[in-house]
This record gives C-alpha cells, structure tokens and sequence, in this order.
C-alpha cells in the first residue's frame, strides 16, 4: 500500500487529526533528533530540541505554503530550534570569576590542550570533531555528510545558494580535518569562521 | 596558478562532476600540491562523517506535541465513542493478537503463572484522568498478556481468580509513575488507537516482546451488535507510539 503523502497528513493535520500529525512525527522524528543531536553534542539537548521542534511545527503548520517537500519545512523549524539552543547556551553567565588572563582570550578559543593531544592521537571521532567547527559548518556537513541530504535540498533549508552550499562543504571539510588530524605540527589550526562565498 | 573553485572540488569529492569538469580537475590536481592535499583531507573528513552512525530516537520525544495538538481546537475528541466498527478496523490494521474469551478460570491464570509478569495486585479505577500508571520490569508475551486481560477483566467483573493467579500471589506493587508520565502514556495509546471507542481502566508500562510499551485496557460498551461488554488491550510503543498489539476480552 502507498504511504500516505506528507502533504495529505500536513492537510489532516490542520483539520484537527491528532494522529495525522503523530504519523508526521513517526515518519520524520529519527531525522530530526539526529540533526539535533549532532548539532547540539548531547542526547539530553537533542531531546528536548526535537521536542521543541515538533511543538513548533505544530504551531506553524498552518504557515506550511507546501512549495517545498514538508521535510524540508520541518529540517528548517529544527535549526531554527537548534540555533536557538545554541544562542541560549552561550547566553549562559560563566559560574567562575572571569581573571583578567581569561577575558583577554579570545571569545571562542579553538581547542584545549587536552583536545590538541587527543587530536594528535586521533582519538577524537568525527561526532567530537563536529562539535569544535563553526555552527555553520557544522550544520552544512550534518545536512549533507551524515544526513545525505541533497545540496538542493539543503539550499532550500538554509535558503542560500546551491553552490554557497558546495563552498560551505568544502571548507566545513576541510575544518574538520584540521580537528581529527592537525597538519605539520600537530596544532590543530583553528578553522575560519563562514564568510560569504560563491553562489 | 588558478585553483578550483571550493564546490568543485567538493562535486570531484563526491564523484558528481561531468567528464569535462572532472578531466580539468585531474589535470589541476597533478601539478598542484595544495590542492591535492585539501582534496584527501576533505575525502578524509567526509569519510568519517558519513561513518556516523544514526542514532535511535528517545523515549518519549513526540509526547508534548501530540498532547498539545490533542488540545487545539478542532482535534477529535480521544475519549469519545465511535461504535464497534471502528475497533474493528484498528484490529485490522494493527499487528492483531486475538485473544480467547476468558472466563476467570484457573486455568487461564495458570497460563499467566508462566508468563514474565510480575506478581502484583492492582487497583482498577474507572476514572480514565485517575488511572495510575504501573510500572513494570515485565517483558510481555502475547501469552502473558492473554492471562494479564483475563485477570483484569475478572477484577473488572469480581470473579475469583485462580491460586497461582500471578497477580495475587504476594509480591511488592509495582513503581507508579507521576500523573504527568500516566497522561503521556495514555496520549501514546490513544494516539496510536485513534478513534478506537473505550474507557481506560488500567495502565502499564513494561516491554512487550522486547519493546517498552504502554499497555492500555480499555472498557469498551455494548454495540454494534455486542451482546457483552468488552475489554480491549491496546499496547503501543513507548518508542514512537506506534500500535503493537490490540485484543479484546469478553467481559
């Protein structure tokens, strides 16, 4: 028998079928919590910003135009989600007294020390590894490395450009490489932040 | 020396570059160094990225937005009676356990005594919002849930169980979860059962062939042609809140 479309679920959905949209969350919930957890580092945060992404999609569905696949919709409420977490997290007051060494650091310092052996020793898996690279990079290569999204797809979730994708690929990488394996020396390099690229 | 452009090389990673772009690549990347070693480390890196295994979801995790999309306007009432016809089609599409009539017989809590269930005597409370949610270390059976709905269905009805009924013989009651996990298990339930007629009298959650499930017994009134009261078992996944088993007892 031939699933149910989302779209037709999106549609039930809306007329107040409870378990249309509980056939949503089965068919799309995996994907979601993993994106989540991938780019939020812990299971507990994934949890709670899966939960939070499906309430909001719920909230939203009526805004759900339906000219992109309700996958698509439903990967771009879970960033938002993801994102947000993030900004929160690094709202957070520090619970120790900030030394004046310390505030002369920079705002997001690259790995510690621990980290830099660790790396030399390859022991730090490309999970770990994802969470040291910047949140854009990190998010391009989950969507298009472990999720195996299609780069079109992932153009419309994050609305930028197909080829602004690619580029983000390439260096997202490239950074990641840098953590798992440091070039030369051993010292990680501290990869750069996203800037805008080719379209 | 004029490099590739970065999404080229990151199409020449993937392997999707047309015969032309992918020629011209290869003639870059033979003369030049820088490039041929981001290329390696980039494969590298998406190598290992593509290792990462998928994870399964928790527990749990669509609770809070079925319970509030149960709550919005417009959405079917979980609890109201839809006839006899509709239990039939849930029975239809769910894997469907048929159970036998039981009668309260001892033979029939004998079967229990062999299932995983533990030992307990419980309460039975009619009001579906106060049914206390059971918490069980049991991994269920189809057997076990046979003799479990008999044994409920014999409380339901004040029959005398058998001796070696499972339930009686003694054992410490099981952990009762808070009000809010009972309201989340029979969301999943109800979920899963949708427009299933009933009213819940009992609640557990344990595994059911290996599976944490919520096991929901439901009374279900006379109609459509019913003689008889009925209590239906419904077992959902804890995991997703899928349907596992549905059956149903004369009462």
């Amino acid at each position: 028998m031939t699933p149910e479309p989302d779209g037709s679920l999106v549609r039930r959905s809306l007329e107040g079928d409870t378990s249309a949209f509980g056939e949503l969350i089965r068919r799309h919930q995996t994907r979601v919590y993993n994106l989540c957890l991938r780019m939020l580092g812990n299971p507990e945060d994934a949890r709670d910003a899966t939960q939070d992404a499906f309430v909001a999609a719920l909230r939203k569905l009526s805004g759900f135009r339906g000219d992109a696949a309700f996958s698509t919709w439903l990967h771009r409420v879970a960033v938002n989600v993801c994102y947000d977490e993030l900004r929160r997290k690094r709202r957070r007051p520090m619970l120790h007294v900030v030394s004046e060494d310390e505030d002369a650091r920079p705002p997001e310092p690259g790995p510690a020390a621990e980290d830099h052996a660790d790396a030399i020793a390859g022991s730090i898996d490309a999970a770990a590894a994802l969470m040291k690279i910047p949140e854009e990079f990190r998010l391009t290569l989950v969507l298009a490395d472990v999720q195996d999204l299609p780069y079109e797809e992932i153009a419309n979730i994050l609305d930028v450009p197909v080829g602004t994708v690619k580029s983000r690929v390439h260096r997202g990488r490239l950074a990641l490489a840098r953590v798992i394996a440091p070039e030369g020396s051993g010292e990680p390099q501290r990869p750069s932040a996203p800037s805008e690229d080719s379209s | 020396m004029t490099h590739p452009a970065e999404d080229l090389l990151t199409g020449y990673i993937d392997g999707t570059l047309g015969e032309s772009d992918r020629a011209a690549a290869d003639t870059h990347l033979a003369v030049c160094a820088r490039c041929t070693k981001d290329v390696t480390r980039a494969a590298g890196a998406r190598s290992a990225l593509r290792a990462i295994p998928e994870v399964p979801v928790p527990e749990d995790v669509a609770i809070p937005s079925i319970a509030e999309a149960s709550r919005r306007p417009g959405a079917p009432g979980w609890h109201r009676w839809a006839g006899a016809a509709a239990a039939v089609a849930a029975a239809a599409l769910v894997a469907t356990l048929v159970l036998p009539k039981v009668n309260g017989s001892s033979d029939d809590t004998n079967a229990g005594a062999a299932a995983s269930a533990p030992a307990t005597r419980v309460g039975v409370q009619p009001d579906a919002s106060q049914v206390p949610l059971e918490i069980r270390t049991a991994d269920y059976s189809p057997d076990a849930l046979t003799a479990l709905a008999g044994q409920t269905a014999a409380r339901l009805t004040s029959r005398p169980q058998g001796a070696n009924a499972p339930e009686t013989s003694g054992t410490a009651a099981p952990r009762v979860g808070t009000a809010e996990a009972a309201a989340s298990a029979t969301a999943c339930i109800e979920m899963a059962f949708r427009e299933v007629p009933g009213s819940l009298v009992r609640l557990i959650r344990a595994t059911f062939q290996g599976a944490p499930a919520y096991v929901g017994f439901y009374v279900e009134s006379p109609g459509g042609g019913q003689a008889t009261e009925m209590l239906t078992v419904r077992v959902a996944a804890v995991h997703g809140c899928a349907p596992l088993s549905f059956a149903g007892v004369a009462l």
